[in-house]
C-alpha cells in the first residue's frame, strides 16, 4: 500500500517544523513493511532551480518537487494539472496507487493540486494536517496582525486591514476556496488540542479532527542520560532554538537577558539557528528586527551571548546536550512547536510563554515555567527563579524524564486514522432499535474508533454493542470497584490479573472471577471452572492460565495504545456509586502517568440526582469531564441501557 | 426693406434653401445686389444671413456676374462678420448619423450649414451645447478659440458630406468613421466626444433629447432582432457532467474583463452546493470580452474536465455588454428556470439556489432576487425605490437601494417575516426567473450597452406587463459590487456611462417619466 505525503517544502531544503514532520512520517511509512511504495510531493524552494518549460523534478525514488506556487492569497497552484500530454506532474505520479492522501499544507502548493490529486487518485482518501493558522488567517496564517497583536480570528474587515482595501474582493474568493479546500477533506490532524479548538470554533467538525503530535526522530542511543548532560553544571546555559524572525520572539529574550544577566551573572545564553552574520540587515528579509537583535546584544555585557548557527535536525543531539533550559517567547499562539518535543527529548525544561501551543505542551511548574506572553519581566522573573533554585531545575529534569514523551506513538496513531480510513467504507452497524435520525453518524464513527471503556460494570460493554463497536477492550466486561480501578492505573497494569479466584457471592454472576489484588470481577467461565476444580492450588502454570494471561496481555497492550492516543475518550460510569473529585483526579493522573496527553478527555458518567441534571456534561479542565446520565442500567441487568441519554452524553462530550 | 431683400430675409429665416439659390440667380438677372448690400447694412444682426446665405454665395458662381450684381459686396459684408471656427472631431455613426464636436472664439448659437455629395444643403443649429473651455486656450496674436460645442448631425439619404460651415465660416474637417464599431464602442466614443467638448455632465439629460437618445436607439437597432441574438456567439464549449434529467436551473453569468479569481469562487461555493452536485444546475459562463476567452477556456479545460456539474461557456464574438451578453447566455439556457448572476456576486452558504427556486415556484410570475451583502454582511441590496436627481425640468432617475448598510440581522429583525419581500425595482446582480417570461418581454432593452440601469428598465417592464418584484429573505450572496471593472483610469468614462444609462433609462420609459411627475 501507499500513501501520498504533500508538503510546503522539502527538508532537504527548507527545515521549518512542518515541513520536517512530514519528512519523518514518510520516511517512517516508507520503511515500515505495509506501505514501502509511499512518497513524498514538496514545493521546490525556489523556481530558479526548475529548467525553463519544467514543472517539476524527481529527487530520488518517489519523491518530488513541483513548481513553487506564488499565490500566498487565494492559493493557486502553478503547476499544469491536466492528465493530457502536458500534465508533467500527472505523469509523475500515475504509476502510484495512494489509497491515502496526506496533506501537510496548502502554501506554497496551492489548493487546486489537491483536488487534481483527488481527481487523480479518487480512491484515495484525503487527509490533512493543519500545521498553523492559515484556515481562519490570511496574513500569514499565524492570527497575528500586522502590528503584531494577536488576532481573535477572521472578522472580513480585520483581514481587510492587515492585507490592504485592495485585496477586499479576493479576501472573499478566498473565505470560500478555503471553505471548499477544508470541504474535500476525509480527516484531519491537529498536532494539539489548541489548535484543534480554533479549528472548532471557525467551523470544523470536531468529530473529524483527531490530536496526534508530530512525529519525533527516531529515538538514538546517544542521547545523554540525565546526569551526564553537562560536564560542568556552570555557567547555567539557556537556550533558543529557532530561526529568527520578528514573531519568534528572539528580541523579548534578548531584553530579559539584558536585565537577567545584571542580576545573576553566572549564566549563558546560546542562540541555535542564526549566526551573529545572519544579523547583518541586508542578509535578513527582515532587516528592522534583526537591527534591533544587534543592538540588544550589544547592550548585554560580553561572554553571555553565543550564537550557534544554523542546524541540521541530526545535529540537535549535540547542541541540546551543553543545554539546561529552552527558552522560547513567541509571539503568536504557535501549534505544537516540535522544539518543545525536542526538549523533553533531551530532558531539558522549557520556558515558554502562556499562550496556545506552547501553554498546552509545556506544564507549569511540571515539565517547565510558563510567563505572560509578551512581558520580558515576567521572562526575567522565571530566569531568576530558576537560576536561584537549581534543586527545582533537577526537579523539572526529573519530572520530563518521568514523563511519557508525547509523539512516540504517533506512528502508531497515523496508521490507526489511515487504516480506519481505508476501511470506513464499511458503515458502521447501528441496532433497528435505536432512532437514527438522533445520531449523528459522524459521532458514531469517532466512538467506532476511539472509545474506550473504564467500568464500572458491563454496561458500557453493551453500550459499545449497541453502538456497533465490535472490538475487544480490557475494561468492556470487567466489574471495576474505583479503588481496583485506581490501583490498577497507580501501578500502569503491573500485577494486573496475578491473583484470581472464583467468585463465591451469589449475587454475582456465576460465571466471574475476581483478581484478589485489585477486587476487580471479570466473567471468565473457563478458568473459573478450573480455579474451581484446582481447589485452591497453585495454578499459576497451567494452560487454562497461560491461555488467558496471553488474552489479558493483548487487551492490556491495546489498552496502553488506547492510553497515549491522545483523541481516545475514556469513560468510567459510576455504577458503584463511589466519585468523588479527589478519586476523579487519581484516575485522571494515573491515566497521564502511563502517558495519557494533556487535554485527551475523560469521561465520568454518574446518574443524575435531578431531572435538572439529565444528561449534562460539565467540563472540569485538564480534559475532564463529568456527566450526570438520567439512568444508568440497573446491577441485575446492565444490558438495559438508556442508549439515547448515553448518546446525548457523549455528543456533548466530543463537542467541547 | 426692398422686396428682393425682404424674399431673402424669409428664405433665410426658413432656411430655405432652394429659395435662397433661386434668389441669388435672380438677383443675379436683376443686377439688385446692391439693394440687398443696403438693407443688410442696416440690420441690427446679420449672423442668420452669415450663416444660411454666406455659405450659398460662396458657391462657385460666375464671378464676373456676382460683381455685375452688387452681390459681391453682400459677400464681403458678410465676410466680415465671419467669427471664425474648427472642427475637432467629425465623426460618423451610421450611414447618415454624424457627431460633431469643435471650438469657437465666441458662445452662442451654432449654426452648421452642411452640403452633402449630392448637392443637398441643410442647417443644424447647437442651441445649448457651447462650453467656456476650463483651460487657456489662447494663443499669442491669434483669437482664441475658447468655446467648444458638440452635436448630432442627421442627414437622411445621404451618401455624404461635401462642405461644411459654420456659423458662416468655412472649416476643413475629416471625417473619423464608426459605424462600423461596436454599439458598445460607439458609445463610449461618442460619450468621449462629449468629454472632449468639455460638457458638463449635468447638461447630458437635456442633451438626451439633441439627438443623443436618437443615436443611440438607431445604433442599438442591430440587437432588437431577438433571432440575430445566437449569431453573436462564436464558439460554445461544454464541460463536467453531462446535462442530466434532474437539471432544473440555468445559472447564466456574464464575464467581462476579471474573471480568475471570481470563477474559482465560484466553483468553490458550487462545489460544495448540493443543488450543483446532484445536477439541478447548469452554469452558462457568456464570455463577453473576447480578450479574455482563451485564458478562460483554457483554465476551464482543466480546472473543470471533471467537474461534478455540467457548464457551458459561450464565447462573443465582441463585447455586448451586460443586458445583452445576459440575454444571449438566457436564450441558449436549456432550462425555464433561470438564474441571471453578475460575475462579481459569490453565494454565502450552500441551498441560495434552492431558495431562490422556491420563491419561483410558489410565485410563477415574479422576478425574484436575494439578499445581497457587503463582506462584512452588511445589507447591499434588498431592492431598491426610484428616486430622482437633476434639475426639474430634466430630471435623471436614481435608484435608492433600501437598508443599505444594516447587518444583515438588523434587516431580518426589522423586516415582516413574510419570506418574500415586495419592492420596487431589483437589482440586476442577480435575478431569478422564468426564462419564458423574460424572452416575452424581450430581455433586457439592449440599448443599456455597458450595464446600468437596464434593471430598472426590467424591473418597470416586468411589474406592468407580468409580475411582482420579490426579495427571497433565505437566499443571501455577497455582491463585490463594481469589481470587475478595476482600472482607476475609466472612472470619470464610467461616470459619464453611468448618468448616460440613467437618462437612457428616463427616455426609455414613459412610466419612469410620469413617475418624476409625482416623485420629489
Amino acid at each position: 500500500m501507499s500513501i501520498l505525503f504533500v508538503a510546503h517544502g522539502h527538508p532537504r531544503y527548507n527545515k521549518g517544523g512542518a515541513e520536517i514532520a512530514a519528512y519523518r512520517l514518510f520516511k517512517a511509512f516508507r520503511d515500515s513493511a505495509d506501505w514501502q511504495e509511499s512518497a513524498f510531493l514538496a514545493a521546490c524552494p525556489d523556481n530558479s532551480m526548475l529548467k525553463p518549460g519544467c514543472q517539476v523534478i524527481g529527487l530520488g525514488e518517489n519523491q518530488w518537487l513541483l513548481k513553487r506556487s506564488s499565490d500566498a492569497l487565494l492559493h493557486d497552484t502553478d503547476v499544469n494539472l491536466s492528465n493530457g500530454p502536458h500534465g508533467f506532474l500527472y505523469k509523475s505520479l500515475s504509476h502510484l496507487n495512494p489509497k491515502i492522501i496526506h496533506i501537510h499544507h496548502y502554501v506554497h502548493i496551492g489548493f487546486d493540486l489537491v483536488y487534481a490529486l483527488k481527481r487523480w487518485f479518487p480512491a484515495a482518501k484525503l487527509i490533512f494536517t493543519l500545521h498553523e493558522y492559515w484556515g481562519m488567517c490570511p496574513y500569514e496564517g499565524r492570527l497575528l496582525t500586522t502590528r503584531g497583536h494577536l488576532c481573535s480570528g477572521p472578522q472580513p474587515d480585520q483581514c481587510v486591514t492587515c492585507l490592504g482595501e485592495e485585496h477586499r474582493a479576493k479576501l472573499v474568493v478566498r473565505r470560500l476556496r478555503v471553505q471548499h479546500y477544508y470541504s474535500v477533506f476525509d480527516q484531519f490532524i491537529s498536532p494539539s488540542y489548541f489548535l484543534k479548538q480554533r479549528y472548532v470554533d471557525w467551523g470544523l467538525d470536531p468529530y473529524k479532527i483527531s490530536v496526534v503530535e508530530n512525529m519525533l526522530p527516531p529515538a538514538r542511543k546517544e542521547i545523554v542520560a540525565l546526569g551526564e548532560k553537562k560536564h560542568n553544571p556552570s555557567p547555567l546555559t539557556f537556550a533558543y532554538f529557532g530561526q529568527v524572525n520578528p514573531w519568534k520572539g528572539l528580541n523579548l529574550i534578548l531584553k530579559a537577558f539584558a536585565i537577567f544577566v545584571q542580576i545573576c551573572p553566572d549564566v549563558r545564553l546560546e542562540i541555535h539557528g542564526c549566526s551573529i552574520a545572519d544579523l547583518e540587515e541586508e542578509c535578513s528579509p527582515h532587516p528592522e528586527f534583526v537591527a534591533e537583535l544587534k543592538s540588544l546584544v550589544k547592550s548585554i555585557k560580553p561572554n553571555h551571548v553565543y550564537f550557534r548557527g544554523l542546524y541540521e535536525p541530526e545535529d540537535l543531539d549535540l547542541r541540546m546536550a551543553g543545554v539546561d533550559v529552552v527558552v522560547m517567547a513567541s509571539s503568536w499562539y504557535e501549534n505544537a512547536p516540535m522544539v518543545i518535543q525536542e526538549a523533553f527529548l533531551h530532558h531539558c525544561p522549557v520556558i515558554a510563554p502562556n499562550i496556545g501551543g506552547m501553554a498546552e505542551k509545556v506544564r507549569h511548574k511540571v515539565s517547565g515555567l510558563l510567563f505572560n506572553p509578551g512581558d520580558e519581566h515576567a521572562l526575567v522573573s522565571q530566569l531568576i527563579f530558576l537560576a536561584n533554585e537549581p534543586k527545582f531545575l533537577e526537579e523539572l529534569q526529573t519530572n520530563i524524564l518521568n514523563i511519557p514523551l508525547q509523539g512516540r506513538g504517533v506512528f502508531e496513531q497515523h496508521q490507526k486514522i489511515y487504516r480506519y480510513q481505508i476501511a470506513s467504507t464499511i458503515k458502521t452497524a447501528i441496532p433497528a432499535d435505536v432512532n437514527l435520525s438522533l445520531v449523528n453518524p459522524k459521532l458514531l464513527q469517532d466512538l467506532a474508533c476511539n472509545f474506550e471503556p473504564l467500568g464500572a460494570n458491563c454496561e458500557l460493554g453493551f453500550l459499545m454493542g449497541r453502538l456497533g463497536i465490535q472490538r475487544s477492550s480490557l475494561f468492556r466486561w470487567l466489574f471495576t470497584p474505583l479503588a481496583g480501578l485506581e490501583l490498577v492505573l497507580e501501578d500502569s497494569l503491573e500485577g494486573f490479573f496475578s491473583d484470581p479466584v472464583a467468585v463465591t457471592d451469589p449475587l454475582m454472576a456465576s460465571d466471574m472471577v475476581v483478581d484478589r489484588r485489585t477486587g476487580i470481577f471479570f466473567h471468565a467461565s473457563e478458568l473459573r471452572a478450573k480455579l474451581e476444580a484446582l481447589n485452591g492450588s497453585d495454578f499459576s502454570r497451567t494452560d487454562v492460565f497461560l491461555d488467558q494471561k496471553a488474552k489479558y496481555l493483548y487487551l492490556a497492550e491495546k489498552f496502553l495504545a488506547s492510553v497515549v492516543d491522545p483523541n481516545t475518550l475514556h469513560v468510567f460510569s459510576d455504577f458503584h456509586q463511589e466519585l468523588t473529585e479527589d478519586a476523579m483526579q487519581r484516575i485522571h493522573s494515573g491515566l497521564q502517568k502511563m502517558g495519557k496527553p494533556l487535554g485527551s478527555t475523560l469521561l465520568f458518567v454518574r446518574a443524575a440526582s435531578d431531572s435538572k441534571e439529565d444528561n449534562v456534561v460539565q467540563n472540569l479542565g485538564n480534559g475532564i469531564q463529568l456527566a450526570s446520565i438520567k439512568q444508568l442500567a440497573p446491577g441485575d441487568h446492565a444490558d438495559r441501557i438508556d442508549l439515547l441519554s448515553w448518546l446525548a452524553i457523549l455528543n456533548s462530550s466530543r463537542s467541547f | 426693406m426692398s422686396s428682393i431683400s425682404q424674399a431673402f430675409a424669409q428664405a433665410v429665416a426658413k432656411a430655405d434653401f432652394s429659395s435662397i439659390n433661386q434668389l441669388i440667380v435672380n438677383t443675379i438677372l436683376q443686377k439688385q445686389g446692391h439693394v440687398l448690400a443696403k438693407d443688410l447694412a442696416q440690420l441690427s444682426s446679420q449672423r442668420s444671413y452669415v450663416s444660411r446665405l454666406l455659405p450659398l454665395l460662396q458657391q462657385p458662381w460666375n464671378q464676373e456676374q456676382l460683381i455685375a450684381a452688387g452681390l459681391d459686396r453682400v459677400n464681403r459684408q458678410l465676410e466680415q462678420l465671419i467669427v471664425p471656427a474648427a472642427i475637432s472631431v467629425m465623426a460618423r455613426f451610421s450611414s447618415d448619423w454624424y457627431v460633431i464636436q469643435g471650438c469657437r472664439p465666441s458662445p452662442g448659437l451654432v449654426e452648421i450649414m452642411v452640403l452633402t455629395i449630392n448637392g443637398k444643403w441643410s442647417i443644424h443649429t447647437i442651441a445649448d451645447a457651447c462650453f467656456r473651455s476650463q483651460s487657456n486656450r489662447y494663443a499669442e496674436g491669434y483669437l482664441g478659440y475658447n468655446y467648444l460645442f458638440v452635436g448630432i448631425i442627421h442627414l437622411p439619404d445621404s451618401p455624404g458630406i461635401q462642405e461644411i460651415w459654420i456659423n458662416g465660416a468655412k472649416v476643413n474637417f475629416e471625417i473619423q468613421n464608426c459605424s462600423d464599431s461596436l454599439y458598445i464602442q460607439q458609445i463610449d466614443d461618442l460619450l468621449n466626444i462629449y468629454r472632449q467638448a468639455e460638457t458638463p455632465i449635468d447638461r447630458l439629460p437635456e442633451l438626451m433629447s439633441q439627438g443623443l437618445y436618437g443615436l443611440a436607439n438607431v445604433l442599438q437597432k442591430p440587437f432588437e432582432d431577438t433571432k440575430s441574438w445566437s449569431t453573436f456567439i462564436r464558439k460554445e464549449n461544454s464541460y463536467g457532467k453531462i446535462t442530466s434529467n434532474l437539471q432544473k436551473i440555468s445559472l447564466v453569468i456574464p464575464l467581462f474583463h476579471r474573471w480568475h479569481d471570481f470563477m474559482q469562487g465560484h466553483h468553490a461555493a458550487f462545489s460544495i452546493d448540493p443543488a450543483f452536485l446532484q445536477g439541478l444546475v447548469e452554469v452558462i459562463y457568456v464570455i463577453d470580452d473576447p480578450s479574455i476567452e482563451v485564458d478562460v477556456l483554457n483554465w476551464a479545460r482543466i480546472f473543470y474536465q471533471d467537474s461534478p456539474y455540467p457548464l457551458k461557456f459561450l464565447s462573443l464574438r465582441h463585447n455586448v455588454g451586460f443586458g445583452m451578453a445576459s440575454n444571449i447566455g438566457i436564450q441558449v439556457a436549456s432550462s425555464e428556470r433561470i438564474v441571471l448572476m453578475n460575475s462579481d456576486v459569490m453565494p454565502v452558504r450552500p441551498g441560495w439556489i434552492d431558495s431562490l427556486d422556491q420563491t419561483c415556484s410558489s410565485n410563477p410570475y415574479a422576478l425574484v432576487s436575494p439578499i445581497l451583502m457587503y463582506d462584512n454582511d452588511t445589507i447591499q441590496h434588498v431592492g431598491m425605490d426610484l428616486g430622482f436627481s437633476g434639475q426639474i425640468s430634466h430630471p435623471v432617475p436614481c435608484n435608492l437601494h433600501h437598508m443599505k448598510g444594516l447587518s444583515l440581522h438588523q434587516f431580518l429583525d426589522n423586516s415582516c417575516d413574510h419570506p418574500q419581500l415586495s419592492v420596487f425595482a431589483l437589482s440586476g446582480a442577480v435575478l431569478a426567473f422564468s426564462r419564458e417570461l423574460f424572452l416575452q418581454i424581450g430581455g433586457f432593452n439592449p440599448i443599456f450597452g455597458r450595464g446600468d440601469f437596464e434593471d430598472l428598465d426590467l424591473s418597470v417592464r416586468w411589474k406592468k406587463e407580468l409580475g411582482p418584484l420579490l426579495i427571497c429573505r433565505e437566499s443571501h450572496l455577497w455582491h463585490l459590487e463594481r469589481q470587475s471593472i478595476s482600472c482607476a483610469s475609466i472612472v470619470e468614462a464610467r461616470k459619464w456611462q453611468e448618468r448616460f444609462n440613467a437618462c437612457l433609462a428616463f427616455q426609455a420609459s414613459e412610466d419612469i417619466q410620469k413617475l418624476s411627475e409625482v416623485i420629489p
